[in-house]
């Protein structure tokens, strides 16, 4: 430790001799670092436990069916999202812990509410009862409407703290009543806000039993699987994943064997992390995270070949320095690690830099940043609350992961210098001769 | 003390082919100053830095301290010898700008392993012994020539080590620096027992230690 803090002490005092490099050096590896985590903040978005989204690594997603006629004479073929019928018969599967069809809007429609005090646009969201297991959503007071309230298609609302805020002024809204869309609807329920920057299933200012919405509609006949809705269902843990698809395989196949006329097939169920992918039929989720593995290893390898370059003009001018101290004995060992360590503290200064440009990169970019790398079916929402969280921007897989690359960048761009650098004679090096 | 026989030295660069040293034999006792003299490119340097192992002959023999030393010897093993027997003195100080003077005294004992506090007192020690204790925190550059060669002596004897090669250690200075430092190593060699082998071009400075040999083209004439 003697040896490292006496590194760290002349690179503090290297640092201030060579402003010039030092100053390069830290904002190249600060913007490379920005980048990066920037990236890596989207992805964290996109794909980590997050409120009210906890359960995504046991979420699995179907958002289309597609049927086919059984007389192969045909060419006719029809896809779209399922309907409530395949919520009720996935409801039956052993694997389950709790399924859920949320409605869609094909057209993002705009919807007014309204109180006495005031009135503002919003994002309803239409659900069943089901949703609230789900998801895990924080109720600040009251609680989710329930079966019941859904089959009676009973007007109440699950609304956000923002909603409540703007609409009453006040968060303490419990069985107050507000209008939308022409109807009145009773609060039961307030929970804290969803930043706009989740999934889509999650992201509403308000939630409503999805039964008291005109485009609720269950199927048109007992086969048919085709309505609006998008499901999203829990497996009981993350190892019964593939036994829940395969029961939903088993349970599909069953199906067609009912129908006599049609062939109906699933797109899906998707784990949520690689539904994110899906283009259509199209699903090779493999493939799309390689996509962010070339643009992470070029968002670093081609940063690190310009620092390499730099530390290699510096090992340069300090080879008299290697001469000196290995004629006192140092190894080159003792050397590589010493270099090693004095640039790992410039990359760390350059760390800092780049992750506090990365918050001011997201928090000013935010209304977009995030659907930025999205596909298929996710669009973003203007929500009344805010489009990141705390818990988005400041946790520990997001500095772990900072602190992770500083010692990825040094490593790649320092190792082949140094090692360059030592390989002179001593003689050689003390003199400067090339 | 040092036993250096049959020692050839040539360069090879792609074209031209230099014999630096040529059959050189030479003996120092424990305890002897001996100086090395003679005219510029003689090899007196070369001479130096194989004897300082960190230079190695083209063909000969060096035994150091009673040691046969294999100039194949790992990295390690050269770097640890260096480090525990040898002490050098340049012509051109070789401090490290990016340490202070503490810094740069200690160094041959951070790579002996020896704790951080342990060091610092005893580079207080040797650069109160050289006339520095005023300019511990001092950077190499805000230190004059004479200054900064004494930094350079008591980083040489940190470590305490039993022979001190010293390349025109005066080089660069004036006359009464040159005196001093000149006074520093013989109370090194009298008080302390080092044996010192130092390259000069000053006579006046020769003439004072306990030998003289001279080269002249890669061979000992003297
Ligand atoms: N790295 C090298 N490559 C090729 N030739 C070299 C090299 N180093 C030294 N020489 C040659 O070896 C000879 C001896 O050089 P050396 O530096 O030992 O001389 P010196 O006696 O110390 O001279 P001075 O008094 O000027 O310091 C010179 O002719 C020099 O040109
Ligand atoms: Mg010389």
């Amino acid at each position: 430790m003697n040896k490292i803090s006496l590194y760290i002490k002349q690179a503090w005092t290297m640092m201030r001799q060579d402003r010039l490099y030092s100053s390069i050096y830290i904002t190249g590896t600060g913007l490379s670092i920005a980048l990066t985590m920037t990236l890596f903040v989207i992805l964290y978005v996109k794909f980590a436990p997050l409120y009210p989204e906890y359960k995504r690594d046991r979420t699995l997603i179907i958002n289309a069916v597609s049927m086919t006629p059984k007389d192969t004479t045909s060419n006719n073929f029809w896809q779209s999202t399922p309907n409530y019928k395949l919520v009720e018969k996935l409801r039956e599967l052993q694997n389950i812990d709790a399924v859920t069809g949320i409605v869609c809007e094909w057209n993002d429609e705009f919807h007014e509410a309204s109180t006495r005090l005031s009135s503002s646009g919003v994002s309803p969201l239409f659900v069943d009862a089901d949703y609230w297991k789900v998801y895990d959503f924080e109720f600040l007071s009251g609680s989710p409407f329930t079966s019941t309230d859904f089959t009676a298609k009973t007007k109440v609302a699950v609304v956000s703290k923002s909603f409540a805020e703007t609409l009453f002024k006040s968060t303490d809204v419990l069985e107050n009543k507000f209008s939308l869309d022409g109807s009145e609807y009773k609060i039961v329920g307030v929970v804290k806000d969803v930043p706009s920057s989740m999934h889509q299933h999650t992201t509403a200012d308000l939630w409503l039993p999805a039964t008291c919405t005109s485009i609720y509609a269950p199927g048109e006949n007992d086969y048919d699987l085709r309505g609006g809705v998008f499901i999203a269902m829990t497996a009981k843990s993350p190892n019964v994943i593939d036994d829940l698809q395969d029961e939903v395989d088993e349970m599909m196949r069953k199906h067609n064997q009912q129908d006599k006329v049609y062939n109906h097939k699933l797109l899906g169920p998707d784990i949520f992390w690689a539904n994110g992918f899906r283009q259509g039929e199209y699903l090779d989720e493999f493939d799309s995270l390689m996509t962010y593995g070339y643009i992470l290893l070029a968002l670093l390898i081609i940063p690190a070949l310009n620092l390499s370059g730099m530390i290699s003009s510096k090992m340069n001018r300090r080879r008299n320095e290697l001469g000196i101290r290995k004629t006192y004995g140092a190894t080159n060992r003792q050397l590589l690690t010493q270099i090693l360590w004095e640039n790992l503290f410039l990359t760390f200064v350059g760390g800092i830099v780049g992750i506090i440009l990365s918050y001011l990169i997201l928090m000013s970019t935010s209304n977009w940043i995030i659907s930025l790398l999205s596909d298929g079916f996710i669009y973003s929402k203007d929500l009344l609350s805010s489009n990141l969280s705390v818990e988005m921007l400041f946790n520990w897989s997001i500095f772990g992961g900072v602190v992770a690359l500083c010692f990825l960048l040094n490593f790649l761009s320092a190792t082949i210098p140094a090692i360059a650098s030592l390989r002179h004679s001593i003689i050689n090096s003390l003199n400067q001769k090339q | 003390m040092i036993k250096l026989s049959g020692i050839n030295k040539i360069y090879r660069t792609n074209e031209i082919e230099t014999q630096a040293l040529e059959n050189v034999n030479l003996e120092v006792k424990t305890g002897e100053f001996l100086s090395i003299m003679g005219p510029s490119g003689c090899g007196k340097s070369t001479l130096l830095n194989i004897i300082g192992l960190l230079d190695s002959p083209s063909s000969g023999t060096i035994e150091i301290n009673g040691k046969l030393i294999d100039t194949k010897m790992s990295d390690k093993a050269l770097a640890k010898f260096r480090n525990e027997t040898l002490g050098f003195v340049f012509q051109s100080f070789h401090l490290i700008p990016s340490l202070n003077v503490i810094d740069n005294v200690q160094l041959p004992l951070m790579y002996r392993g020896i704790s951080h506090k342990e060091s610092i007192e005893r580079a207080k020690a040797v650069l109160n012994r050289v006339g520095l204790s005023h300019r511990l925190h001092h950077m190499p550059s805000q230190l004059s020539g004479g200054q900064c060669q004494r930094v350079a002596i008591a980083r040489a004897i940190i470590g305490q080590p039993q022979i001190i090669l010293t390349d025109e250690p005066t080089g660069n200075l004036d006359s009464k620096m040159g005196t001093e430092v000149m006074a520093l190593l013989h109370q090194l060699n009298v008080d302390d027992h080092c044996t010192i082998v130092m390259v000069t071009h000053n006579e006046e400075q020769a003439k004072q230690t306990s030998r003289i040999v001279r080269f002249f083209d890669g061979r000992q004439v003297q």
